[in-house]
Formats: C-alpha cells, structure tokens, sequence
C-alpha cells in the first residue's frame, strides 16, 4: 500500500526528520495502518456522498481586545528558543 | 483521619464545611499518599511546591463562611491542560521546559472555586496512545497490577485516582482517553459532549474530537467535577451556548445494546460481567432492548484516519521557532526537520506521517474524503437510534489491563483498545465509563468498564444510569 520511498517523501513533506534505519519499521506499521483504515471504502460504498456537515452556527463577539498591549509579550517570548528584543530570530531566509 | 483511597468529594465537603479538618491537613494526605505511592505508580509528572499555599487560601476562605463544591479540593490535572506558570508538557520532549503563559478556561473555573492543585499527570505524548507507553517521561504503572498499563492517553490522572493520590482528576479524550484508563483502573471516567466543555488551554491533538472531562472515584464526584468546567466560553467558539436545553433526568429509561457490535473481540468473561451490568439495569426497572447499528463498527477506520489528519495539522505549529525544542540543522528548513524529527516520539512522529498522507493530493479523496462521508453515515445511523433508546451501552473494552510492553510494538493492537469508545467523539456525544466487575487473570482481579452513550446533552441520563449500575454492585 506504502512503499518506503513514499514515507520519505511525506515525512520530507511533513518536515520530520526520520532516520534511515527506521524507516523500514515505519514503513510496515504504516502499511497495516493504512490497509486497516481502507476499510472506510467499503463502508462509503452505500454512502450518497454527502459529507460530514458540522452543524456550524455564527459565533459573534464585540471586536474588543481582550488583553492590554503587551501583557502577555515578556511571557511569550520567554518561551521562545531564540530572540532579538521583541523579535524571534531564525535562520536567514534568503 | 482521611483515608485517601476511599474519600469522596462530596464527603470530605461536608467535612471541611464542618471544620473536621482543614484544607491544608486534607491536602498534606494526599501529599504523603503520593510519596508513599508515586514512586512505584508514577502517575505524576510533576507534584506542585506550593500545594499547601493554595490549601492555606482554601482554608482562608472557608474561614469566612464561603463555600463552593470544590473549594479546598485536591485535583490532579492531565500534563496537556495549562495553569499559569507552571510546566506543561504533553508529556512529550517538544515541550519538556515549556511554562504556560495563560489559564485554560476550565483552570479559571476551578481556581474561582478555590481548588487545590497537586501536580501534572502523566500521558501518552500528546494524548496519542491508550496505555501511557508513549510518555516521553516513562510509563505510568496500573495501581491494581503494577506489571499492567493504567490504559491512557490520560493513564496518569486515572492511576492517582484510583491509588488515592488524588481525590479526582481532569483529563481529556479524543477517542477514549478518559474512559478507557478509567475502566482499566477501576475508576469513573466522563467524556462530556463536544463542546460542552471549553478547549481554550487544552492542546489540541483532534480539534473536531477533543475534550476535556473527569475522573473520578464515584459517580457523584464526576458529576460536581463536571458541573464545575463545563460552560459556553467566548475563548471556544466551538462551545455549546448555554442557552440549549439539556436532557433531564427521569425516571425510567430504554437502553440498547448494538449486539451485532459485540459479536467478535471480546473476551468472554468480560462480555458475562456486561450482561450482569444489563441485568442490574433491568433489575433497577430500566428497559434493555437489543439495537442493530452496524455502522457503529466502522468508527474505528474513520477515527484513525480523521484523528492522524487532524494531528498533522494541529502539530505543525511545532517549528522550534515560537515555543518549545529547538534542535539547529544545517539551513533554516532542516531546522523545523531535526527539531520536530528528535521533538516528537514514535507514535507522535507516525500520526503525523499518516495524517499527511491522507490529506495529500493524491489520496485525500481515497482516505480522508471517505471518513469524511463515513462520519456523516455514523452520526445519521446513531441518531436514528437515540430515537428507540435514550442510551446506548458497551463494554468499555474489550478486555482488562494488558501488560506493559505486551503491546509495544503493535501500534494497530494499540488502536484496537479505543474499538468502543470512539464512536461518541465521531458524533460528538457524551459517553461515561463506570467501574463493573472484575476479570481475573494471573491470579489478580483485574477491573472492568461499562460504557454509556447518550445523545447530545445527556449527561443526565449517564449520571443516572451510572449510579444505577455502581450501586448494584457496592
């Protein structure tokens, strides 16, 4: 159903570093995974098509702020793994 | 003075109220339960310095003559929900240093109320996982049989409640993350109706699935626990206006039984103690009919396609950027790859792959696109019943706690354990775990869970029903 290089691929796509020599492991647990999951084609198959609809409703609320400028900036930024002032920092871009 | 394995929210309020102790003597037995427990169990992540403050300021405000249903109670609370400048991790190496910046809104309720927190429970990372295994801090061991999981993801929570380190616990289940450790421990567990509780400062894992919910020792408790958190909040507007009606308690009720559902995979010792749960609500006047819902087998497939892709999405914000695990690589994008590949755990790591492979172009319409109709067909099937019965029941697994490591490397048979109770989170309705019986295996008397499910807003109903059934056997 999933070969190794299609893992390598979405874990390229989902920017997850996964080491070689895992992959044959997550190649075959993915497999069955999915081979499992695939039952949801049998199941559909009497299905009209129509999807999940949520029953969405509006949500309104005033467009207040709900906190004062900079209440929780010190905080947040306290969390972050790398920063300049009030800025985060990351590698050059371009 | 208290006997922590056995005390009841409601019991040790009228205890306090009645000043037969303080909430700092209440809160010190718990203290000393779990450092005389917690070593072997592990069930904590985290116990808090400052327990004893938080129960001084109980006792201060039952001093003044207040008095609220929670105030002055210890409560254990499940690593993924965020107090305020305490640690909160997922149990997950992403965000092993991380410290919460703001209170979930049910943390705000519960603090208003004057509660007591005793520490942070263990998981499985990320509330991913049914036995706690996939802790990146160690597992939590089963306080009835410590070679056994305590289930999961919210393993921790319910282990403390059982052992009687904690007098209840907050957990959340996205698939059956909080009933499933509660019938594996003995224990009741609640997962109330979508939304019915607030998400904000809940992480998320299935945004369309997650709740948070209790557990607790009796029925009761679950349900002051449960009065106390839920509530429309501006902060989820995915909560439920508290303007909608609620079912109401009454007096007799029709259960179902989806037999067809029950046919393979259950040990037969565990399907007799069910009959003996459907007999005691028979015995208590209650109708017990037998209902055909075929589709109800199918919610397996659907939630392990709906939950990795939901995952996948959720779990992006990880870049080792704005918060948590910063890993450096040899450019920016290898950056976010080595960050998130040494970040997350095993099972972390293969919900996000196969999460993004359902999504993916070429087969969003084969994989994600059909759970998508298949969940539309479940929801209709269950309604259709909730119109011949007001509850529908289950076991809650499909056998009693298996052994650490049994199943390690068996993520299907993992998936397999969630096999009943995914169905509520598909549909969004509120289901309840209470203990029942006892299955015996190597010689230890392993605890069993009955399953409740009712419609949208039945709390009621479970409650009731709850009590009906752990009655019956006290």
């Amino acid at each position: 159903m999933i070969s190794k290089d299609e893992v390598k691929k979405i874990a390229e796509l989902a920017l997850l570093a996964v080491d070689e020599k895992e992959l044959d492991a997550l190649t075959k647990e993915m497999d069955s995974i999915l081979e499992y999951v695939s039952e949801v084609n049998e199941i559909t198959s009497e299905s009209d098509g129509s999807h999940e609809e949520p029953a969405l409703i509006n949500v309104m609320r005033e467009d207040v702020a709900t906190n004062e400028p900079g209440q929780y900036t010190k905080k947040i930024l306290g969390e972050a793994p790398s920063t300049d002032g009030d800025y985060l920092t990351v590698k050059k871009i371009l | 003075m208290i006997d922590t394995e056995k005390a009841t929210i409601r019991e040790v309020r009228e205890k306090l109220d009645a000043k037969e102790f303080t909430a700092v003597e209440l809160a010190q037995a718990y203290l000393d339960a779990i450092e005389k427990k917690d070593s072997e169990i592990h069930a904590f992540l985290e116990v808090y310095d400052d327990v004893l403050e938080q129960a001084k300021k109980a006792d201060e405000r039952i001093a003044k003559g207040e008095t609220t249903p929670l105030l002055g109670i210890p409560l254990a609370i499940k690593d993924n929900i965020l107090i305020e400048g305490r640690k909160v991790s997922s149990a997950s190496k992403m965000l092993e240093n991380y410290t919460a910046t703001y209170d979930a809104t049910v943390i705000t309720k519960l603090k208003e109320q004057g509660a007591v927190f005793l520490g942070r429970t263990n998981m499985d990372e990320f509330a991913m996982g049914t036995s706690t295994e996939n802790s990146a801090f160690g597992p939590t061991k089963n306080p009835v049989d410590t070679t056994r999981v305590p289930g999961g993801s919210s393993g921790g929570s319910a282990a403390a409640v059982r052992s009687g380190m904690t007098l209840a616990a907050l957990g959340s289940d996205t698939g059956g993350s909080i009933r499933q450790p509660a019938a594996l421990c003995g224990i009741v567990g609640i997962k109330p109706t979508y939304g019915s509780v607030s998400r904000h400062g809940l992480m998320a894992m299935g945004s369309s699935l997650d709740v948070i919910g209790p557990l607790a020792r009796c029925v009761d408790d679950a349900e002051i626990l449960y009065s106390a958190i839920r509530g429309c909040d501006a902060m989820d507007a995915t909560t439920v206006p508290d303007t909608r009606k609620r079912l109401e308690k009454k007096k007799k009720y029709t259960v179902g039984v989806p037999r067809g559902f029950l046919e393979k995979g259950v040990e037969a010792d565990v399907l007799e103690k069910f009959e003996e749960g459907l007999e005691a609500l028979r015995k208590a006047g209650h109708d017990v009919v037998d209902i055909d819902l075929p589709s109800l087998k199918n919610s397996l497939a659907t939630y392990y396609i709906i939950v990795p892709a939901e995952v996948s999405a959720n779990l992006a914000r990880f870049d080792g950027v704005r918060y948590g695990l910063h890993v450096d690589g040899k450019d920016r994008i290898d950056d976010y790859r080595q960050t998130r590949g040494a970040g997350f755990g095993k099972e972390v790591r293969r919900r996000i792959l196969i999460g993004t492979y359902v999504l993916s172009s070429g087969y969003y319409d084969a994989f994600y696109n059909k759970a998508m109709q298949a969940r539309a067909m479940i929801r209709r099937d269950v309604a259709e019943a909730y119109k011949q019965v007001d509850a529908i029941a289950t076991p809650t697994t499909t056998s009693p706690a298996f052994k650490i490591g049994e199943k390690v490397n068996d993520p299907l048979a993992l998936y397999l354990e969630d096999i009943f109770t995914v169905s509520a989170n598909i549909i969004g309705t509120p289901a309840i775990s209470v203990p029942f019986g006892t299955a015996t295996r190597d010689g230890k008397e392993l605890p069993l869970g009955f399953q409740l499910m009712a419609p949208e807003l039945g709390e009621a109903t479970l409650f009731a029903l709850g009590n009906v059934l752990t009655s019956s056997t006290n």
